[in-house]
């Protein structure tokens, strides 16, 4: 047989014919990382260099991860072996568009010792994040740290929307604006011309996109694009949010928010004061000033209890404004026709001046809660005859789609927010009462055992939330926390765990998502299996 | 229409010699069968190789007409596989072209050509896809190429190669009467590159000039007295012929120098990933020149293997390396076999050091790469080890930066998916009566119904399966049955596979046909159910999937509208009583996938507008002030467009719900919160553009009613977002 070789290469290694560049681009499907690195690879084209990109796509128009790798090398001449796959450690350029993807790049170990990032701080949701309750958003913070770490100098990671939007061009143009600062970036340094030219072809929103495209390179070219935009938790000035709070409550209401807040501002601490502002606005917006004077007067009860510390104090107060203005039938159709929701509605969905717009709420009373609304002795008296009449009277619910916006709609939501006047004669409002009171003793039980224990007790309260089954489901976890959970706890604390751990932990476990009360017995199980009791 | 090629691209298949076309791997590969003088094409689309049949269906009216290709929208594999039936029968050559689990799907035809041999070149353009983010259970072509005496390309990352290899491997088909597979993985499928081009040929049996007819052949009988002489000419001649052949033609490479000590063998794309590695290694540059003491032989042709060309290249070496993809390892076995047969007694190095299993990205190959170089060459005076060691360290540093790892963007349902209120729907009645239903899940966009928020495809065990694989657990649990399959799955096998099997053996199940009228999972492809092929010609009968049901004799045939969730559960709770009388109930769920119906409908909107018609423009909201944020709405939905915000409310501990403005007002998420009874905070707003004058009155009413917000401190800008 014939077994001539080919030999396609046989030269020697040479060290002065240039390095491929590579770059590795991180974005959401479906949100146009496909143009972004269409104009990169066109551009350098155009630009005369030699470019392939590989897009791998996953399942990529469902809002999956999708990668895109390019290899590009100047000039002409003899064809380079690109790869197929980056190399961990070996890429010049990371371009993220959106932050968690560009987290990934980051985490994959990608970025090379010379490397530069360009992002965009935006964050878009993955589901995981978006499922519990409390604690499924990832640090964005970590992000930013690794970037910092791994290009220092080198990296610009910005709110690309709102730098478009503020220069009045269209949110989508945003990748534009990453493009012209990567090519702007000490990784390329290119001309611009060449991308122009790649936008031009595309035909997407060129006007637009050239615009954004030019403020990502000229920013990156006189050094004014800010290196990271990427937001922690602002800290929240107590005086501007009383104002706020004030500004928003009836007139004469004014005054005496005023009043009960800066009394409790000389009790309570600074930290206080933030709670308050924001406690005492909803509490006499809910229902009246003798309501906040109620909720003050609960705090300063359990701010005596012997060994109460400020932990404990904040922590009820917070929970126990959020548990005085549950959502009953009358609150939600008070803020339901509220002149600022619809004004709100317009602005948020574009409606223009006197344009026709037609809102419809999705609503789902059911029996329990359109009896709670009403006084006690009418309310059980309706159960009665009801019940002689339907067998399934306890379990009738009744879903409206209410136009409240119109004639009808908008009448029947003001007539059930008037049942405002009646509330605290009203069923619901003496069986939250009873629920409260229960709380309450739970905390002192605890308390008189520890004040680690007690504050665990009163910061359970964040844990009651929701609307029909979802808020009896968590109450249900609230009880179980507090009657089982913390004894348990606390047997597991002297028998050498740590509080602040399991605590926060079994608490963390039920915020999560209501009915999780397994979750957190099954967490306990594991620690008394790893901490046995002496 | 959803194919996405730009009428200048597909102008680009018309290049002449020497002209140059920028495209992707389905462009690259469809211009190189054009050139290759095709007289068919077909397939079906299925991820990484959906564009060669998009590319082609974009072709169809300008380009491939022109040549007389006849193109078929093949109904499954199988199908597809049966039409190259036509290069067995007549002097024509044609291709075409699924995922690499068609080839199971078409495994039965395909055996049949491979025995009885072909005329002028018949091609599978098969989608490889070994990678971890792979959509389907891994497995070689090459494992089922060698078993059914198949030619085996396997280009390297190179687009022009590709387009080479295409051409080269017609030739082969024709010159050694086989089958010729190639592979084309997603790197070469999704690569976007320059490619010099060759001219097209016009075939000379082609749909505008047909053969009279076509000859009969005793001889092609595949079964007795035929049987041994076909498989003698296959073992005997044709294959060795290709061997030969591959040699002669030079598909195979080799890089660096002759005399070299050291040798590493590659294929596909374990090639790249092996010079960027001996690259910065300083052993190779970025051009495919070596270090001298180095040789490499790239095998763009894995089956069938040349002995003389494998063993002249390890004989004469210390220590040969195989950098071998995935299980089974077939070419090491071939390699050490031959060693053995031939008494070479080089070094030589597999599966040994290379990962066995699993793709081969450039961090697994690193070391185990090092690992041979320092114990082939030990006179370089860097360790390799260390060399590579020193890259791969930014990994680790990086790794180490992250206290928590970046969670995983599980891909789930589009904004506004009909599939996603039949998952909702059924989530919900889980939630209220706590009943686990046994759900057979099937292969297309349902089968994200796995993921979260879902987790309700219990099984996935191939397409058109997902009713059948639930037969046996039917009898022997006490579960409902629950299938879920897409319209175009049912007409892909199902239909035959799943219900006609249930049918027969009185499967006591619930079958939803979630008909989206759009096989969607590949990027939306026509199938029976849309009334057209994928060259946009109608489909020559009404295909309906209710009267093919009926046909087959099942009385209990329902459609409904998947975001009624009412109407749904109406008839899902009629169904799910019927359990005494063993039967299969089959519910039709009806309405189009919401990416297509976007496609089509939002031009039309914008048209409608500026033509002064008055216009609906649904979309939903959160209150955010009634939002306690407990997300039991997400649990239940999962949207793209539902998610989370900052809330107005301080003192809450939890970010509250909200609906970007992608939303396209489906509705579900205010049937979800009715049907699980979750809380008042969703509301839908109907925009009227052009309204008519009754409206406009109510307007008025509406706006003095609700009265404007008093002069109030403006909320922050936060708040207003």
């Amino acid at each position: 047989m014939n077994t001539a070789t080919t030999t396609v290469s046989t030269g020697t290694i040479s060290a002065d014919r240039p390095r491929a560049k590579r770059i590795l681009i991180g974005t959401v499907g479906g949100q146009g990382g496909g143009v972004l690195s269409d104009w990169l690879v066109h551009g350098l084209l155009n630009a005369g260099w030699r470019a392939t990109s590989i897009g791998l796509l996953g399942l990529s128009q469902r809002a999956g991860t999708v990668t895109y790798y390019c290899e590009a090398i100047p000039g002409q001449g003899k064809t380079p072996i690109t790869s197929v796959f980056a190399t961990p450690g070996d890429v010049d350029l990371l371009i993220g568009q959106e932050l968690l993807e560009l987290g990934r790049l980051v985490f994959g170990g990608f970025a090379s010792s010379t490397c530069s990032i360009i992002g965009n701080s935006t964050r878009y949701l993955t589901t995981m994040e978006k499922m519990p309750a409390e604690g499924g958003i990832y640090d964005s913070s970590i992000i930013a740290r690794a970037v910092a770490e791994l290009a220092p100098g080198r990296h610009n990671v910005v709110d690309a929307q709102r730098l478009v939007l503020e220069a009045g061009l269209p949110a989508l143009t945003s990748n534009a604006l990453l493009l012209g600062a990567a090519i702007a970036s000490p990784a390329f340094d290119l001309p611009r011309e060449p991308f122009h030219e790649a936008i031009r072809e595309s035909e997407v929103n060129v006007k637009a996109s050239i615009a954004a495209f030019d403020i990502g390179y000229n920013r990156v070219k006189d050094g004014t694009l800010p290196r990271m935009m990427v937001e922690g938790q602002a800290p929240v000035d107590g005086a501007e949010l009383a104002r706020q709070r004030q500004g928003r409550l009836s007139e004469n209401q004014r005054k005496d928010y005023d009043r009960l807040l800066s009394h409790a501002a000389v009790t309570y601490g600074p930290r206080m004061h933030l709670i308050l502002a924001e406690a005492l606005y909803r509490l006499m917006d809910y229902q009246d000033t003798q309501y906040a004077e109620d909720f003050l007067e609960r705090v300063a009860k359990m701010a005596k209890q012997p060994g109460a510390d400020a932990n404990l104090v904040e922590a009820y107060a917070q929970h126990l404004s959020n548990w005085m203005t549950y959502e009953d039938g009358a609150r939600v159709a008070q803020l339901k026709t509220r002149p600022e929701r619809f004004e709100r509605i317009k602005q948020e969905f574009g409606v223009t001046g006197d344009q026709r717009f037609v809102v419809t709420d999705y609503l789902v009373p059911d029996m329990e809660q359109i009896l709670g609304g009403l006084p006690k002795p009418i309310a059980n008296l309706a159960e009665k005859i009801g019940r002689m009449f339907k067998s399934d009277f306890d379990a009738m619910k009744f879903p409206i789609q209410m136009n409240t916006n119109g004639f009808w709609g908008y009448a029947t939501m003001r007539g059930i927010s008037m049942l405002r006047g009646v509330r605290r004669s009203s069923r619901r409002y003496g069986h939250e009462q009873i629920l409260l009171a229960r709380w309450e003793a739970a905390i002192v039980t605890n308390l008189k055992k520890s004040p680690q224990l007690g504050a665990l007790a009163a910061d359970a309260g964040r844990i009651v939330k929701g609307y029909g089954r979802v808020r009896t489901d968590a109450l249900n976890d609230f009880w179980i926390f507090l009657d089982e959970g913390l004894p348990r706890i606390e047997r597991l604390v002297q028998a050498g765990g740590s509080m602040d751990t399991l605590g926060s932990k079994a608490l963390a476990l039920l915020a999560k998502e209501a009915a999780s009360a397994p979750m957190m017995r099954a967490f306990l199980d594991a620690e008394e299996q790893r901490i046995k009791p002496a | 229409m959803a194919h996405s090629y730009a009428s200048e691209q597909i102008a680009e298949l018309e290049g002449k010699h020497g002209d140059t076309l920028y495209g992707d791997g389905a462009l690259v590969v469809l211009k190189a069968l054009l050139e290759s003088g095709i007289s068919y094409i077909g397939g079906y689309p299925g991820s990484p190789v959906a564009n060669v049949m998009d590319a082609a269906a974009d072709a169809y009216e300008t380009v491939l007409k022109k040549y007389g290709i006849f193109f078929e929208t093949s109904s499954n594999e199988m199908a597809a596989a049966a039409l190259l039936t036509t290069s067995v029968y007549g002097p024509v050559r044609g291709a075409v072209t699924w995922k690499v689990l068609g080839n199971g799907v078409g495994q039965d035809v395909v055996d049949h050509v491979s025995q009885i041999g072909v005329q002028d070149g018949a091609m599978i353009v098969v989608g490889e896809d070994y990678g971890g983010s792979s959509t389907s259970v891994l497995q070689r072509t090459l494992a089922w190429g060698v078993k059914s005496g198949i030619i085996v390309i396997d280009s390297r990352g190179d687009s022009q190669v590709l387009h080479r290899m295409v051409k080269e491997g017609m030739d082969i088909s024709r010159d050694s009467q086989s089958v010729v597979a190639v592979l084309v993985r997603p790197q070469l499928s999704h690569c976007n590159a320059r490619v010099t081009v060759g001219d097209n040929v016009m075939a000379k049996i082609n749909t505008n000039d047909k053969a009279v007819d076509f000859k009969r052949n005793p001889a092609t009988f595949p079964f007795p007295p035929n049987s041994y002489n076909q498989e003698s000419a296959r073992f005997e001649s044709r294959l060795p012929t290709a061997a030969r052949l591959v040699v002669e033609r030079k598909l195979n490479e080799y890089f660096g120098h002759e005399g070299a000590k050291v040798g590493i063998i590659t294929h596909g794309t374990t090639f790249n990933t092996t010079m960027r590695l001996l690259s910065l290694l300083g052993l190779a540059d970025e051009y495919g020149d070596m270090d001298s003491r180095l040789q490499l032989l790239q095998l763009n042709v894995i089956h069938p293997l040349n002995d003389d060309q494998i063993a002249n290249f390890i004989k004469d070496k210390s220590h040969v390396l195989l950098v071998e993809e995935g299980q089974p390892e077939l070419l090491e076995m071939q390699m050490r076999t031959l060693m053995q047969k031939r008494g070479i007694t080089t070094k030589f190095y597999g599966h040994d050091i290379i990962p066995k299993y699993g793709e081969l990205l450039p961090d697994r190959v690193a070391q185990p790469l090092a690992r041979f170089i320092a114990e082939a060459m030990p006179e370089l005076a860097l360790s390799p080890t260390a060399t590579l060691g020193e890259v791969l360290a930014r990994k680790s540093q990086a790794v180490s930066l992250f206290p928590a790892p970046v969670p995983p963007r599980i891909p789930t349902f589009c904004t506004g998916c009909p599939e996603r209120p039949i998952f909702a729907n059924m989530k919900i009645e889980e939630y209220k009566t706590g009943q686990k239903e046994w759900h057979g899940g099937d292969v297309g966009c349902y089968g994200m119904a796995a993921y979260a928020p879902f987790g309700m495809a219990d099984s996935n065990m191939g397409m058109g399966g997902g009713l059948a694989a639930a037969t046996g657990i039917s009898a022997l649990s006490k579960q409902q049955n629950v299938s879920v399959v897409g319209d175009g799955t049912l007409w892909h096998s199902a239909f035959n596979t799943s219900a006609a099997n249930a049918i027969y053996n009185r499967q006591d199940a619930i079958y939803i046909v979630a008909d989206n009228k759009w096989t969607a999972m590949t990027g939306a492809h026509e199938n029976p159910n849309v009334g057209k092929l994928m060259t946009g010609e109608a489909v020559g009968s009404d295909m309906s999937i209710e009267n093919t049901f009926r046909g087959m004799g099942v009385k209990d045939v329902e459609r409904v509208n998947p975001y009624d969730f009412k109407a749904f559960n109406e008839i899902m709770t009629r169904y799910r009583r019927d359990t005494k009388i063993p039967k299969v109930r089959v519910l039709i769920s009806e309405a189009e996938c919401q990416l297509q119906k976007q496609r089509r409908v939002k031009p039309e909107r914008e048209k409608a507008i500026k033509a002064g018609e008055r216009v609906e423009i649904d979309r939903l909201g959160v209150d955010a002030e009634v939002c306690v944020g407990d997300h039991a709405c997400i649990r239940f939905n999962g949207c793209p467009s539902l998610t989370l915000k900052e809330g107005p409310n301080s003192l809450r501990t939890a970010p509250i719900a909200a609906i970007d403005t992608t939303c396209v007002g489906c509705g579900v998420c205010g049937e979800v919160t009715t049907a699980a009874q979750l809380c008042p905070s969703f509301f839908k707003v109907t925009k009227i553009e052009n309204a008519n004058w009754l409206e406009k009155i109510k307007a008025s009413v509406s706006r003095l009613m609700v009265g404007r917000p008093a002069a109030r401190t403006p909320v922050t800008s936060k708040e207003a977002a």
